[in-house]
């Protein structure tokens, strides 16, 4: 992400934009150019709106067009009536959204966005998928992110990198074709449940009535007795992708 | 550009630090002139014969009053009659300033004192140096001041520069401009103010310090500069932008700081004293061609290129570091390293040469533009001497550009971690 945003040096390998390595294109690679790192740093002594026109200011906007953005983007983002309060004092979640809305400030054709939604409530994730969905038509965007549901519903196209190298890229639906056979649905004796997660990938697990459980597991084959195939997801994929792994580190992109 | 400049000088003004600093700098200031004032000390007797003891501005009025009658040029005629008062009080009461009565001293002696010990200093034993005894100097060999003067820092330059013909040449080129007779008016050379001036500059070179440590280091560390650099204008313009905000944020502390002091101290002392030459308030044998007046105005101008050399030093550190508080302490060890140089240093050539080449090099606490001029000191660059004063202000004008051109390099090359 870095190194498409320009701020580190790949050690190997080259960034393009229209096949022109973006270190050449320098100011007019940035002036195309929205970024959201996942750790948004800003300055705590400043309101929403100073912040947004320092910003603004950056990305070489005339105050005229500063001042529409801001409102556009302050109601877009649902922060109109916070636009006077300094920025340390908002919610995590809403100091996201000052976050997103200095990126889009510049209307980029590329957005790079660093674990977008994270600390956002249900609603406003939705919102702003919604935002982006209608703001990627005809741009490129880049979104990394750990919740998968986000991807499903924005991404045209996923490329998934494990120990940093991209491993497979493709639509979801494509992407998600690849668990077809390989994702189960069994109940079993809740008390056996610590038995079976020694020998499957468990996604999940329901309690049912009668003391058994139901459980979503990925396997080659049926594992559990009474199993059937179900419909796969993007969340299953990533799960067999990195199977057998402690902690997981990788994104999926 | 100038909207940019604009709201970064909104942006670090807004920081609560910034503006304790700020009025931490002008209380200071403040401080330290009214401390100046009341340093004034007037003794002398009331109609009933008690000794009074005044101070503060009182004692400022005191002594207005009292040298009132020697304003203006010190002539041979004045020297003169001074000295036949000395001799007056001598012949009836001895040398010892114990064995005067306090009225007679308070009247007679007191208001002749500068003069005396102006003519005692150019008055010595040319084989040990020593001040002749005044008794023993006449009226009408005090009158040959001037003269006398010109012979005695010959001597003494001589003396000191026995293996640089070129730094006796240069002194006493420049003590050509030197006007004489003299002129005298009580006031700010009779204070402590030049010397409290230094060292309010000193400690304002230190507190916007503190300013600009974090200017580029505290955007690193919070992750700010990751999308700053990431905009149109995040790089070689951001840097400017930075860089001129915070030199015209601690500019502007520097002349509401140093403008406050000096309102204050020249208010208080008069500013007519500002007319008076400067060897009638430092040394009879200063060869630099100033008014008082004059001469603080060049401190103010020396501070103010090593307050900017050190600013622009900080805020290259702080493209630097990601740590502010490494910016500041490194910042704040190059800011006492002259002075910690001129109390623990041998005092060898190479040293002095790095001491006064430092960014700060100009203000310290035994350490100055404001001593380098008051003294003779010259240090040898090949065949020439090159005097003092004009070390500090040419390295703080080559810094002053170094540093920014350096400080604008490092931080559009920097990368994240």
């Amino acid at each position: 992400m870095r190194m498409i945003a320009g701020i580190l040096t790949p050690t190997s390998g080259k960034v393009q934009y229209d096949g022109i390595e973006i270190k050449t294109l320098g100011e007019s690679y940035r002036d195309v150019f929205g970024y959201l790192p996942q750790n948004f740093g800003f300055y705590p002594e400043f309101t929403v709106t100073d912040y947004l026109q320092y910003m603004a200011s950056l990305k070489g906007l005339t105050q005229k067009d500063t001042n529409l953005k801001i409102d556009e983007l302050l109601h877009q983002l649902t922060l109109a009536d916070v636009r006077n309060k300094h920025i340390r004092k908002l919610s995590g979640g809403m100091q996201r959204r000052v976050g997103i809305a200095q990126a889009l400030l510049n209307d980029p054709d590329i957005l790079i966005l660093d674990e977008p939604t994270s600390g956002l409530d249900p609603g406003e994730r939705i919102r702003f998928r919604n935002i982006l969905s209608e703001f990627a038509q005809q741009r490129i965007v880049l979104i990394s992110t750990h919740i998968v549901s986000d991807v499903e519903y924005i991404a045209n196209r996923n490329a998934i990198m494990k120990d940093g190298k991209i491993i497979a890229v493709d639509t979801t639906d494509e992407l998600v074709k690849m668990m077809d056979g390989k994702v189960w649905q069994g109940t079993v004796p809740a008390e056996q449940l610590h038995h079976y997660e020694r020998t499957v990938r468990v996604v999940s697990v329901r309690n049912e009535d009668g003391g058994s459980v139901s459980v979503r597991y990925i396997a080659e084959n049926s594992s559990l007795p009474n199993s059937q195939a179900t419909a796969p997801r993007l969340e299953d994929l990533y799960l067999w992708l990195f199977r057998g792994e402690e902690a997981v580190k990788e994104d999926v992109v | 550009m100038k909207r940019m400049i604009t709201l970064e000088l909104k942006r670090v003004a807004k920081t609560r630090s910034t503006w304790m600093l700020a009025a931490g700098a002008l209380l200071l200031s403040v401080i330290m002139a009214l401390l100046v004032i009341s340093f004034a000390r007037h003794w002398n007797l009331d109609e009933n014969g008690t000794e009074i003891r005044l101070t503060g501005r009182d004692a400022i009025q005191a002594n207005q009053e009292m040298l009132k009658p020697f304003e203006g040029e010190l002539t041979p005629e004045k020297i003169h009659a001074a000295f036949e008062t000395y001799h007056e009080v001598y012949e009836t009461y001895g040398a010892k300033i114990e064995d005067i009565p306090k009225d007679v001293y308070y009247q007679k002696i007191s208001p002749i004192n500068a003069i005396l010990n102006s003519v005692r200093e150019v008055y010595v034993d040319s084989s040990t140096g020593i001040p002749i005894p005044l008794y023993e100097i006449s009226p009408e060999e005090a009158a040959n001041f001037y003269e006398q003067r010109t012979e005695r820092l010959a001597g003494y330059l001589s003396q000191e520069y026995k293996d640089s013909t070129n730094a006796v040449e240069q002194s006493l080129t420049i003590n050509e401009k030197v006007k004489a007779p003299f002129y005298y008016v009580y006031g700010v050379g009779d204070s402590d103010t030049s010397e409290y001036l230094t060292m309010c500059i000193f400690l304002l070179v230190m507190l916007c310090t503190v300013i600009a440590a974090p200017i580029f280091s505290a955007d690193y560390q919070s992750g700010a500069d990751d999308i700053l650099r990431c905009t149109k204008h995040g790089r070689r313009r951001l840097a400017v932008v930075k860089l001129l905000s915070a030199i015209l944020l601690t500019t502007t502390i520097f002349a509401a700081c140093v403008s406050a002091f000096i309102l204050i101290s020249y208010a208080a002392f008069g500013w007519e004293s500002l007319k008076a030459t400067l060897q009638l308030a430092f040394s009879s044998i200063s060869f630099v061609p100033l008014t008082i007046g004059e001469a603080n105005t060049l401190v103010v101008f020396s501070g103010l290129l090593t307050f900017l050399a050190t600013v622009c030093f900080t805020l290259f550190l702080s493209t630097k570091f990601k740590n502010p508080i490494t910016v500041l302490g490194l910042a704040l060890g190059g800011c006492l390293l002259p002075t910690i140089l001129s109390f623990a240093g041998s005092g060898t050539n190479i040293e002095n040469w790095i001491r006064l080449c430092l960014p700060s090099g100009g203000v310290g606490l035994r350490n100055s533009f404001f001593f380098e001029l008051t003294e003779f000191n010259f240090l040898p660059l090949g065949s020439i001497s090159i005097w003092t004063p004009y070390i500090i202000l040419v390295a703080a004008g080559i810094e002053i550009v170094l540093f920014f051109m350096l400080a604008m390099r490092s931080y559009s090359r920097h990368e994240a971690n």
